[in-house]
């Protein structure tokens, strides 16, 4: 009985955990300013925290033909998955996954 | 006529409704309910995430992609065929959270002289994990998950990925699986290197395609991006009944001013023994000769040792052992060519030095397709 209990508070937690992790990516209120700037914005976002001259092209070479031969070319959406993929099978750094996006999707 | 027909339908509904009943009374099923309605409800709200936006923003879409393949190996005595398929389902629910799975059958067909053909084929989940992006510096992942220990199994041992198609002597205690939770991430240090890292703990599971051990541990890499050069170090508990420390170091670099690829590996088991493995790839690009044949080509060494513990080597039913089972030696000289930037061939040569089995030439050849498909509208 304790057990079950203790194993519903757990799947509590996750799922509450889950919708506000969720949550805190939900569309924002309008901004036109941020809107219009929102490409040179991610752009910049990335480069901010990656090593000073160090481009995407750079984050692409350093992290993803370390490991395996180029990949083809394919879909936005479907490269920004495998990105969120390869963040964590080769511990990417968040700006070095937004700067590898960037540049497969250039 | 119609009186039958409302006779069965109050029967049906009075059964469904005794079921109901029945199924809520069950805790654990009613919180498992619980549990898949705040999923759902996640997915809902993280699906908002990628909607209509003031300005548009792209959304991850759900991808199937992974691995066909197909590998031989001929040896003196022995031939062997290798199908493999290694679907990887991934679903994304907004930014924040990575659904993947990964389940792998692996076909071995097997002839040895004199003998007929035989076959097995192993199925299994390599990974079926929740990754939650907490923060910039933090990933929680849960479920069933590749094992962080050095860089084979979790970077490297994909069929499409590897550079030779025999995997390492140590990879056979290298490569495992884990149920349970697991904390990793990157972290950049002053613009000249980041610190990634990996912790688990997993339970142990004699359930056929989950198998596990009890364990935790965990790696911690540093890498230089400028030199394009990682070094790292894995340790891993075993705590089932046979407690034990296994310790791995790794490391990988990528050579500017020529195109050459080394990486390596060592680890040690106790109970199994140790070995390393070390392996240089050179892409063919640049060589002046044969230009659209050597743009696509990519030679490949490999050199590894393995030596038996002394625990191993006095075991007398070693059947199930996959390393070898006394001290051996082994090179591989290999060369890829992509067909395609999805479609690679191998070949290699190598030969094994072995203690008591004597040695032996070992042929590989070996051809992969890797996919990638989004199950949902894109561009």
């Amino acid at each position: 009985m304790r057990t079950k209990l203790v194993i519903l508070a757990i799947l509590l937690v996750m799922g509450i955990a889950l919708v506000s992790l969720a949550q805190t990516s939900a569309p924002q209120p309008p901004n036109p300013a941020a809107a219009t700037n929102k490409a040179s914005q991610a752009q910049s976002s990335s480069a901010r925290h990656l090593p000073a001259g160090f481009s995407p092209d750079d984050a692409y070479k350093a992290n993803c033909t370390r490991c395996h031969a180029e990949v083809p070319l394919s879909s936005s959406r479907k490269t920004k998955t495998i990105i969120q993929h390869m963040r964590v099978r080769a511990n990417l750094t968040k700006a070095e996954a937004e700067a590898i996006l960037e540049y497969l999707n250039q | 006529m119609f009186a039958i027909t409302v006779r069965v339908a109050k029967s049906l509904r009075r059964r469904f409704f005794m079921e109901v009943t029945g199924f809520m009374r069950n805790k654990l099923s009613l919180s498992a309910l619980l549990f898949g309605t705040l999923v759902l409800l996640t997915a809902s709200v993280a699906g908002q995430a990628g909607g209509p936006q003031y300005q548009k923003q792209e959304s991850s879409a759900p991808v199937l992609t992974g691995f066909v393949g197909f590998g031989s190996s001929f040896e003196p005595g022995q031939q062997q065929l290798l199908p493999t398929f290694a679907p990887i389902l991934l679903v994304p629910l907004g930014d924040r959270i990575l659904i993947e799975a990964e389940p792998e059958f692996e076909g071995t067909y097997n002839h040895r002289s004199g003998q007929p053909w035989s076959h097995t084929w192993e199925k299994g989940i390599e990974y079926a994990q929740a990754d939650v992006f907490v923060n910039r510096y933090v990933t929680l992942v849960g479920g069933r998950f590749l094992t962080p220990f050095g860089i084979y199994n979790e970077r490297l041992h994909s069929g499409w990925i590897r550079n030779l198609q025999t995997a390492p002597f140590i990879t056979a205690f290298e490569a495992s699986d884990s149920n349970g939770g697991m904390v990793r991430g990157a972290i950049p240090l002053n613009g000249t290197m980041n610190v990634n890292y990996s912790g688990f703990y997993s339970v142990s599971s004699d359930t056929a395609w989950f198998l596990s051990d009890r364990a935790a541990g965990g790696r911690v890499g540093f890498f230089l991006p400028r030199a394009r050069l990682e070094v790292g170090a894995s340790f891993q508990r075993k705590l089932g009944d046979e407690r034990r420390n296994l310790q791995a170091a790794d490391f990988t670099w990528q050579l500017k001013p020529i195109p050459l690829d080394v990486r390596g590996e060592f680890a040690r088991d106790p109970v199994i023994g140790k070995g390393y493995w070390i392996e240089g790839a050179y892409r063919m690009g640049k060589v002046p000769f044969l230009k659209a044949f050597m743009k696509k080509s990519q030679a490949e060494v490999r050199m590894e040792q393995f030596w038996v513990s002394p625990l191993l080597a006095s075991a007398t039913d070693t059947e199930e052992i996959e390393t070898p089972t006394s001290d051996a030696k082994r090179v591989f000289a290999g060369w890829s060519y992509w067909i395609r930037p999805d479609i690679r061939t191998n070949f290699a040569y190598g030969r094994e030095f072995n203690s008591t089995d004597g040695n032996r030439n070992l042929w590989t050849m070996g051809l992969t397709y890797r996919f990638a498909f989004p199950l949902t509208g894109g561009k």
